[in-house]
This record gives C-alpha cells, sequence and structure tokens, in this order.
C-alpha cells in the first residue's frame, strides 16, 4: 500500500514489477512458445485500488466486531473475509492476465462463500448459487476471451508478434495499448474477444443482463453486502475492464457496446431501486447503477475517471451499507416501510447515511460529485466524436434523478418523521464503538475523497494514468453548465423525495393509477429473474433429465449389460471346479492331450505356412 | 544310436501308462487311486530303463540313474498318499475321494 500511495503521488506512469515464477513448457510445445508467469506490477492503477480495498476492508473487519457478535461461525466468517481480501488485493496486483484470472475465480468462491454465510437459510442459499451461477457465465466467458488471446497470440499469431503468450500474457504498458498498437488488433477475432472479456466483466459487475445475482446477494451479513459492493467483488468488474482498456486496448466496436452497456444500466438499475421496500436492496440498486458509470467511462475512453468513481464509490457506498447494517442492527427488519423516525435515537448513522446519500447524490462537494460529474463531462466531450453515445449519455444523466431521489426516500423513511411506523419495532440505539468509528472515518472519506483531484499528483494520475489521455477538467463553461444540470436534476429528486416520503408521509398510489402497471414492473424487476428462472427450470432441466437419461439408460445400460455378460459367464464357468479329484486329473489329461496335439500337429503346420528361418 | 529292435516295449509302457490314466480318471477308491499312479509311474520308469538299454556309455548311465531316482520319488509319493488315506479315513469316515469335495467355490 505504501509503494502503491508513493507511485499515485509521483508524477505520470511508474511501476514496479516483480516477477515470481516463470514456468515454460519445453521449447517447441507451442509453435510460438508459452510460458506461465506468476508476479506482481504495482502501479498507479492498483495503488488506487489497494488503498480501497485495504481501507475498506479494514473498517468492514472494524464493524464487523459489533454487527455480528451474536452469530455462530465467526471463524469461518473472519478466515473467509480474509481470504477474500487476499483475492482480491492480489488481483489487483496481477501482472499477467491468467494470474488475474486465478485471483478473480478466488473472488467469486469467496463472495459464494460469504453471500451464503447464513447457510441454513434456503434463499441465502440460493442466493448464493444464484450469485456463483451468474458470474459463473461471465467467468466463462473471460475464460474463452483469454482462450482467443492465446490461439490469436501463442498458436497463430503472426510472424513476430506470438510473444505476449510466450511472455506469459504479461501487462505491457505503452504509449498505446498493446493489442490496439503494436498486435495491429483491430480484427474480427480482437473484437469478440473483447465482448467475451465484457461479459466476464459484466457478470462480476453485475451489469445489465447479468445483473440479476447482485439484489438477490443482500441475502448475506450486511458487513458482507457493503465489501462486495465497495471493494471486492464488483470492483474486480470495473477493474478487469480498466485494465484491458489500459494495457491491451478494445476496439471500436467493444468500446461502444460497454458504452450501451454501461449507459443503459445506471438507468435500469436506478429505476428499479425506486419503488424497493428493502433497505439493502435500494442500496444495491444503486450499486449497478453506479457500477454503470464506471463502465461507461472505461467505454468511453476514460478508464482512470471510471476508476476514480470506483475509488469515491467505494467509500460512499461502504458507508451506506454500514449505515444501513446499523439500522438492520437496531430494528432488526430490512423492511422500509416498519422504520421512521430513527434520526433521533440514531444520530451518527443518521448524519452518516446522510452524507452517504448525499455522496450517492452528487451533491457537491461530497466525494460522488467530482467523480460522477466528471464522468459525465468527459463522455460529454466525446460526444462529438461518436454520436452514437448519446443515448447512452442521456439515460446516465437521468439516472441522476432517479438517484437522488432513491437513496433519499430510503432517508426519509427510516431517519425522518416521529416515530417508527411499526410500532412493535424494538427501541433503536446506536451500536457500540466499533460500529460507529468505520461510519465517521467512511464519512470523510464521503466527503472529502472527491477533493483529491484537486491534489496535483492525484490529477496527474488519473488525467494520464497509463499514457492513455483523459480531459483535463477544465471546468470551463461546458462543464459548470453541465454540473449545474445535474446539481438541480438530483436537488430535484432529493426534493421530490421530501414532498412524498418526508416528515413520515407514506405516498400510496392509487390502485386505478396507470402507474401501478409500471410499478408492478419494477418491483418484480422488470421480469428478468421470472425470465432466468425459467429458462433454468424449463430449459436447463430440460437438458438435463435427457442427459439424466442418457446416463441412466444408454451408458449405465451397457455396462450393465457387460455386467450380466460377464457375471453369468463367470457363474457357468465357476461349476468346472467341482472339488472332486477325478475330474481335475481328467483336465490335467486333456490338457496335456491338448499340448501333445498343438505340438504334434498344429506347430509343425503353422510353422511351414508362416515361419520363417 | 542303433534303431529300436522291438516295438513291442515301448508298446508295453504305453498300455501301462493307458491303464494308469484309465485308472486315475474311473477310480473313486483312494488306495486304488494310487495304485493307478502307481501304473502309470511305472510305464515313464520302464522307458527310461529301456531306452538306457539301448543307449551307449554316459547315457545309458543317466537313463538308469534316473530310473533309481523314480523308484525312489514313487515309494516318497505313497508314504504321502497312504498318510492322506488315514486322516482321510478318520475325517470322512471313508476313504471315498467323491465324499471329500470341499475345497471348491
Amino acid at each position: 500500500m505504501l509503494i502503491g500511495a508513493g507511485e499515485m503521488l509521483s508524477p505520470g506512469y511508474t511501476n514496479v514489477q516483480y516477477t515470481w515464477l516463470h514456468l515454460a513448457p519445453a521449447p517447441g510445445a507451442f509453435p510460438n512458445g508459452f510460458s506461465l508467469v506468476m508476479g506482481t506490477l504495482v502501479d498507479p492503477l492498483s495503488g488506487l485500488m489497494l488503498i480501497v480495498v485495504t481501507v475498506v476492508g479494514f473498517l468492514v473487519m472494524l464493524y464487523s466486531i459489533g454487527y455480528m457478535h451474536q452469530d455462530h461461525g465467526l471463524p469461518r466468517y473472519y478466515a473467509e473475509l480474509s481470504l477474500f481480501l487476499a483475492a482480491m488485493s492480489g488481483l489487483v496486483l496481477s501482472n499477467n492476465l491468467l494470474e488475474f484470472f486465478l485471483f478473480w475465480e478466488l473472488v467469486g468462491v469467496c463472495s459464494y462463500f460469504l453471500i451464503g454465510f447464513y447457510y441454513e437459510k434456503p434463499s441465502a442459499a440460493s442466493a448464493a448459487k444464484e450469485a456463483f451461477l451468474v458470474t459463473r457465465v461471465g467467468d466463462v466467458m473471460f475464460l474463452a476471451g483469454i482462450f482467443i488471446y492465446f490461439d490469436h497470440y501463442a498458436l497463430a499469431g503472426p510472424a513476430g508478434l506470438g510473444g505476449w503468450a510466450a511472455n506469459g500474457f504479461v501487462f505491457v504498458h505503452g504509449a498505446t495499448p498493446f493489442l490496439a498498437g503494436s498486435m495491429g488488433g483491430n480484427s474480427t477475432l480482437l473484437t469478440i474477444a473483447g465482448i467475451l472479456i465484457l461479459g466476464g466483466a459484466a457478470g462480476k459487475s453485475a451489469q445489465f443482463p447479468l445483473h440479476v445475482w447482485l439484489p438477490d446477494a443482500m441475502e448475506g451479513p450486511t458487513t458482507v453486502s457493503a465489501l462486495i459492493h465497495a471493494a471486492t467483488m464488483v470492483a474486480a468488474g470495473v477493474y478487469l475492464l480498466a485494465v484491458t482498456s489500459l494495457f491491451l486496448g478494445f476496439t471500436s466496436f467493444d468500446l461502444l457496446v460497454i458504452v450501451a452497456i454501461g449507459g443503459f444500466t445506471t438507468l435500469f438499475a436506478a429505476s428499479m431501486a425506486v419503488v424497493h421496500p428493502d433497505i439493502k436492496r435500494v442500496i444495491a440498486y444503486s450499486t449497478i447503477s453506479q457500477l454503470g458509470y464506471m463502465v461507461l467511462a472505461i467505454g468511453a475512453g476514460f478508464a482512470m475517471l471510471g476508476l476514480f468513481h470506483l475509488f469515491t464509490h467505494a467509500f460512499f457506498k461502504a458507508l451506506l451499507f454500514l449505515a444501513a447494517g446499523s439500522v438492520i442492527h437496531a430494528v432488526g427488519t430490512q423492511d422500509l416501510f416498519k422504520m421512521g423516525g430513527l434520526r433521533k435515537t440514531m444520530r451518527v448513522t443518521a448524519a452518516a447515511f446522510a452524507i452517504g446519500g448525499l455522496a450517492l447524490a452528487g451533491i457537491p462537494p461530497f466525494a460522488g460529485f467530482w467523480s460522477k460529474d466528471d464522468i459525465l463531462a468527459a463522455v460529454y466531450s466525446d460526444l462529438g466524436a461518436h454520436p452514437a453515445y448519446w443515448p447512452f449519455f442521456l439515460m446516465a444523466y437521468a439516472a441522476v434523478f432517479l438517484t437522488a431521489y432513491y437513496i433519499f426516500r430510503v432517508w426519509f423513511l427510516v431517519f425522518s418523521g416521529d416515530h417508527p411506523r411499526d410500532p412493535t419495532l424494538p427501541h433503536a440505539h446506536e451500536g457500540p464503538w466499533v460500529m460507529q468509528v468505520p461510519l465517521i472515518i467512511l464519512s470523510a472519506f464521503a466527503v472529502f475523497g472527491g477533493l483529491l483531484i484537486f491534489v496535483p499528483s492525484f490529477d496527474n494520475l488519473l488525467l494520464s494514468g497509463n499514457g492513455v489521455a483523459g480531459v483535463p477538467p477544465t471546468y470551463g463553461t461546458t462543464q459548470i453548465v453541465l454540473s449545474a444540470i445535474s446539481v438541480l436534476l438530483a436537488a430535484a429528486g432529493i426534493l421530490l423525495a421530501w414532498r412524498l416520503w418526508g416528515n413520515g408521509r407514506v405516498f400510496v398510489l392509487a390502485e386505478s393509477s396507470p402507474a401501478q402497471a409500471l410499478r408492478r414492473l419494477l418491483l418484480n424487476r422488470y421480469y428478468f429473474k421470472v425470465g432466468y428462472d425459467w429458462i433454468g427450470q424449463k430449459g436447463v432441466y430440460t437438458v438435463a433429465r435427457a442427459a439424466d437419461f442418457f446416463d441412466r439408460f444408454v451408458i449405465d445400460g451397457t455396462i450393465r449389460g457387460f455386467e450380466r455378460m460377464f457375471a453369468g459367464f463367470s457363474d457357468r464357468l465357476r461349476r468346472i471346479q467341482s472339488g472332486l479329484v477325478s475330474d481335475y486329473a481328467a483336465y490335467v489329461v486333456a490338457g496335456l492331450l491338448t499340448v501333445f496335439i498343438l505340438l504334434l500337429f498344429v506347430a509343425p503346420y503353422v510353422v511351414s505356412k508362416w515361419g520363417g528361418a | 544310436m542303433t534303431a529300436l529292435p522291438e516295438i513291442g516295449f515301448v508298446a508295453l509302457s504305453a498300455a501301462l501308462l493307458a491303464v494308469g490314466v484309465f485308472g486315475m480318471l474311473t477310480r473313486r477308491n483312494f488306495i486304488l487311486l494310487l495304485i493307478s499312479i502307481e501304473i502309470a509311474m511305472n510305464a515313464a520308469i520302464l522307458n527310461f530303463v529301456y531306452f538306457a538299454a539301448f543307449s551307449s556309455g554316459a547315457d545309458g548311465l543317466v537313463g538308469q540313474a534316473i530310473a533309481v531316482v523314480l523308484v525312489g520319488f514313487a515309494a516318497t509319493e505313497v508314504a504321502v498318499g497312504l498318510g492322506i488315506v488315514l486322516v482321510l479315513n478318520r475325517v470322512k469316515g471313508s476313504i471315498n475321494v467323491a465324499n471329500a469335495t470341499e475345497l471348491k467355490l
């Protein structure tokens, strides 16, 4: 982490690369060679990520002491949490694609463990499975992408360009991304590989259409949600995209797809957060939506801005989750419509949640404002060159309004008003100091984290991070107007939330209202989950049944047939052994006679027919 | 080696062997079984003696020596066989081999 911080503060791009293992198979095993490398690469990119992973990880660990104190299986919990953080640190330190994939899978399996921490609960077990399977779809795509790179650069690479796989897929820093530049990569194959990499990232980072697992992952402990949503799991996908775009490069078609997925996901996820009654799930949708901004930024060619948003988002999202965890810890429910008036008894949590909400909504000077507006301004500046980005830019802009609305809907429902809506709720109180300190520290990050771009060397890191130029935030008229519009949108969202939910009000949509249909659509999450379940039940189950039939009757049938044949044969052979001495004598005599006949008649015939010498 | 003067000796030992084998396959009485084995074995010894008589030098001596060794073998075999007969009689109450068929699957 110290190296990372030091790297970040030095101007321009510097890196420290260390190769630990270099395993090369016998020469000639592959036409262009191939080798396996384990090593670390510390550069501004991983330095930034290391700060996020370690700081948020540490605070979540601290908070867990208070939050999890009544739970059983704490050794397992902390072991899995530590493995999770170790895997994530390994991922951001990897210096090559294969090692990256190794840690990537480790992150996935840790998320499975932790989402299913309450494995006695069927919903938690199935959510863990869902998270694992959905991200697995992405993982398989990622792996297929690596195979294409391997095929292209190790087995059949153009002469002189086959060295990449021979060097173990090591990330190479250069003025232009490696595949886009010296490797001359603009082929169809590389476009497909880029889409596959995007698929992997979309699975991990819960982008449309592989977003379904993230809201269900709320079945895990809230601390785990904070970790997954801020520092570890979902950050891996964005980091993969950033690394790929900076070191390897995407083709222009890939970039358009990435922008489309990111831009669409921002609005898509934000819309689902608007109606949800569960405090954690609303925040989960906001994560998907915010990850959309990062993906959008990377797709538009501003990978470092995307990572900057990842950086600020990690802090305020961890803050929101931990604050929500405090609320859940205090009142024992996640249903927003049972809460209310908690502002009076939980002052620290209420303030922390408000700071997180303001940062998420993008109100200056909170952290989210700087990173989100930088992304929007940067994408806007790119619209002239890429008019196809327009609709996705507008979607991302519209999501600003929804974001402010839904997060303050949560705040007003939970904290404003005079008393809880459900009078049976236990009397709320703040958690112990181990739960409050992380909230306060994260609040500080959520307030001041965005101002880091005014620190000259940090600014330098973001804008020319890897030799890929971003746009400096000049804060000219255009940027200021854009920011003003987004701040106004956010303020309007907060005001609307206040009008509908503030001060203990409950907004009830009329039964006859035409908006009911929309509400049902959103509550059912656009029927994506239903659809995937249908595919799982009908499609996969049918195939599984057919495979089961084949296995049971064709394969097992063949084997059983052989078994019966040999069993019957050996049963008959067994009867020869009668125990009677005379029978054995007869066999000996018969055998002797056979040998005589063979020697006297058959052998001379065979020798005369085929015997050479 | 000169041509064999008489086919009769060989025919005699072949006949003895046939008698012995026939006895081995058909007798159920253990003692008769042993006697059959003795007859078959003596057919072999007779062959050694016979061919030794028509051989010259060391070959003839070797044939006779093997014949004497085989007589010793036959005596040993009978000793073991009669021992088995005694034990069989004690365990089974009879020396009919058809009664002793436990050694099988």
